[in-house]
């Protein structure tokens, strides 16, 4: 298996077997999960189901909210909470102070409700379910153009499986049957990923663009979180101009592409003013945070500690509003994988030539520069106090994470053992995916 | 340094937004399209550089497009408006822009839409600039239109108890407590009210009556550690108070003046005025203590605005 290319692999693509592991996992959470235990799932049916229909908002919450004593978890293991008992901590219920519709790109709301429509049911868990199956879809798409991003970095199956291999972080999974837009930004970021991937390339450089603008274009509709990665096409487009010189774009290009960014700003500002002024305050509260409260620090050396600890819990394993934990020895085997990881790179960037075999370093670099700013945007709001950063945000770059780890880990491993560590590392993640599905059984059928 | 081929991307990129930002802001007055995306981006920007006041007015212009949540933003700004304004001590201006909201009308479905805290707090700035009359007729209303709700009624008890009828206040706190009797930030509310009138024995019961329903409520932890050092000397109280306030509410910045209160502490010194909750003057949602439920603050007489 060691060198072989992939040139053979168009019928069956090496990646197939990961996809349907994936989508298999998927799945079984999605369907295992108590119904309203993804994060903020109440807030996104109602979004969903409301399109279709604006006019039944009110009857669409109350009878949300009636479901949801019934069926919640903590409502069936007597737990009181304001989520399924608002009123009696006099707090306005969930559904109301996140305003789906109106504060979110509509573009997932949209597709959603048309498949939710497919069906024609008045049963909101039938609806609820369907959903989760449209979010394992929407994050199959992002696994399989993974697929094909690997292809652009190993030349080896081997370690293109090994770098696939982080589909199966268990909060991944089981976040990709989340009623959720992000699983939508999951794709854009792919394709981002891809377009910058593909911009190193003179014989590509047509579908760089093209994908490129296409992700631009879907991903504020969707869930913008994935634009973190424009950055990545950027030092792409700036790095691969010198192999570009060659071909020259055409001038009528550029007005082009300026009018319609133009037009679409205009038009976007005057049918959807509500997103407009989200966005915008949301990109304030960046330079007001600092200066909100002047009688406290801005950055406190505690919270880092802190801070660390929460996000590497909520990376892997930290269930929506199941809040589940994984064993410490689960933790530890990821700790000690990404110390590994971390020693790889320095032997990668300090050793010998041979470490850095594979991986073209212009594309290497577009992607160390895709993921700093993907952890600044994923980690920058809890810095400034905001509840906006959550370990998940990552997952819009999980293609990036994998191929860095995997370049690492390759220069860690002895060679000799390239394979036996892949065998094994696959079937520990595999095995850990199963375990944490066990828990999500637990809660479904124990209560 | 020469940067060959830039100037087709830098030229054709930016020239057409520049001329959508000319038409947007030079010609927005003639054409009533643009005219409505230059209001949307310049209460947007008002929003953004915390000036509520200019925002409400640029929106009360009426130039929005409708739909899409535009009510909610619409409503969320007046709050925001009248709030800081009231904050800073602006009470005619901020009674105008809860008055705004009192009777909503949606320009875009067209129902009216009553505001029960935006009625309260008006109340309160009427209240504040000497008109009890008007102050009391909005709290009147509040309560018939929610009589589920206690805040109008913990607010006509403080009226009442200002007033030197505290046998009305004592009722009115009665009804409040009816109807939430389980939450302790009422129980700090009214147990400020009447330490305010020198009734300290009665407030210290009401502070320990929050903390027997409610164990977790930060503001009555903070004020029986504040009566137990200014009571009975008892700074090892005190400090416990604050531990337990740190692990529960780590964000309330105030209880570090009772901790350095606490550590500094000589017998009969007097304590400075330690509020309960921190009014964070910014948008609506991003309140993290919801002023609603702490009235008091908005009645001390030496209380003019922030």
């Amino acid at each position: 298996m060691v060198g072989k290319t992939t040139k053979n692999c168009v019928l069956f693509p090496f990646w197939l077997p990961i996809w349907i592991v994936f989508v298999c996992f998927a799945v079984l959470y999605a369907v295992w999960t108590p119904p309203f235990m993804y994060p903020d799932e109440p807030t996104h049916l109602v979004g969903c189901l409301e399109t279709l229909d604006p006019a039944i908002r009110e009857r669409l919450e109350r009878d949300v909210l009636e479901l949801m004593s019934e069926h919640h978890l903590w409502a069936r293991a007597g737990v009181e909470s304001p989520v399924i008992e608002p009123e009696k901590f006099y707090q306005a219920p969930l559904l109301r102070i996140v305003p789906t519709q109106a504060s979110k790109p509509f573009l997932y709301y949209q597709i959603a409700a048309r498949v939710v429509g497919l069906a024609d049911s008045k049963n909101l868990l039938v609806s609820l379910f369907l959903l989760r199956l449209f979010g394992v879809f929407l994050a199959s798409i992002s696994v399989a153009i993974f697929g094909v991003i690997v292809k652009e970095i190993f030349t080896e199956q081997m370690w293109q499986v090994g770098a696939m291999t982080i589909v199966f972080i268990p909060q991944y999974v089981y976040m990709a049957g989340a009623v959720n837009p992000m699983t939508t930004a999951w794709i854009t970021g792919s394709m981002l990923i891809l377009s910058g991937l593909w911009l190193l390339k003179p014989e590509r450089r047509y579908q760089g663009w093209f994908l490129l603008l296409a992700a631009c274009a879907i991903a504020p509709l969707t869930h913008p979180s994935s634009l973190a990665l424009l950055p990545l096409c950027l030092t792409a487009a700036i790095l691969g101009r010198k192999r570009l010189r060659r071909h020259k774009i055409p001038g009528w290009l550029w007005p082009l592409a300026g009018s319609v960014s133009a037009l679409a700003a205009f038009i976007i500002t005057l049918r959807k003013p509500f997103l407009v002024r989200s966005t915008l305050l949301r990109s304030a509260e960046l330079i007001h945070g600092l200066r909100v409260y002047p009688d406290q620090p801005a950055i406190n050396p505690g919270w880092f500690w802190e801070f660390s600890r929460w996000f590497w819990r909520s990376t892997i394993l930290n269930f929506g509003w199941l809040t589940v934990e994984g064993n410490q020895w689960i933790y530890t085997f990821y700790t000690i994988i990404v110390c590994a990881i971390i020693v790889g790179w320095f032997l990668r960037i300090l050793g010998q030539p041979q470490r850095r075999s594979d991986g073209d370093p212009l594309k290497v670099t577009v992607l160390v520069a895709g993921f700093l700013f993907m952890l600044l945007a994923a980690t920058g709001p809890y810095f400034i106090r905001s509840s906006l950063s959550q370990g998940r945000y990552l997952f819009s770059a999980w293609p990036v994470i994998g191929i860095l780890s995997a370049l690492g880990l390759k220069s860690f491993i002895p060679v000799k053992y390239h394979l036996v560590f892949i065998g094994l590392f696959l079937f520990i993640t595999c095995f850990i995916c199963s375990w944490s599905l066990y828990f999500v059984l637990i809660t479904r059928f124990y209560f | 340094m020469k940067w060959p081929g830039l100037k087709a991307p830098v030229v054709g990129l930016s020239l057409p937004w520049i001329i959508l930002f000319v038409i947007v802001f030079g010609l927005g007055r003639f054409v009533p399209v643009a005219s409505k995306v230059r209001t949307v981006l310049t209460t947007v920007y008002f929003e953004a550089v915390r000036d509520y006041s200019s925002a409400a007015k640029v929106m009360a212009r009426g130039s929005m497009p409708r739909g899409s949540g535009m009510e909610m933003w619409e409503r969320d700004v007046y709050r925001s408006a009248g709030m800081s304004m009231m904050l800073s001590g602006r009470f005619s201006e901020a009674a105008d822009w809860f008055g705004q909201l009192v009777d909503y009308r949606d320009g875009f479905t067209g129902q009216h839409q009553k505001d029960y805290f935006a009625k309260i707090y008006r109340g309160i700035c009427f209240h504040k600039l000497g008109y009890s009359d008007l102050a009391r007729l909005d709290w009147q209303n509040a309560a018939e239109a929610f009589p589920d709700r206690h805040d109008a009624f913990v607010v006509m008890g403080h009226d009442r108890l200002l007033e030197g009828d505290i046998a009305g206040a004592y009722s009115f706190y009665i009804m409040a407590l009816e109807r939430a009797g389980q939450l302790g930030p009422i129980y700090a509310d009214i147990g400020d009210a009447w330490r305010y009138i020198g009734q300290i024995e009665m407030a210290r019961n009401v502070y320990y009556r929050g903390l027997q329903v409610d164990p977790a409520d930060v503001f009555c932890r903070l004020r029986t550690g504040e009566l137990s050092l200014e009571l009975d000397n008892d700074t090892f109280y005190a400090k416990q108070a604050v531990n337990i306030i740190r692990r529960t509410m780590p964000t309330l910045g105030v209880v570090d003046t009772l901790e350095r209160a606490a550590n500094n502490w000589m017998p009969g010194k007097q304590l400075p005025h330690i509020p309960a909750a921190r009014f964070e003057p910014g948008p609506a949602y991003t309140w993290k203590v919801a002023p609603t439920r702490l009235y008091f603050e908005f009645f001390r007489e030496d209380w003019h605005g922030w």
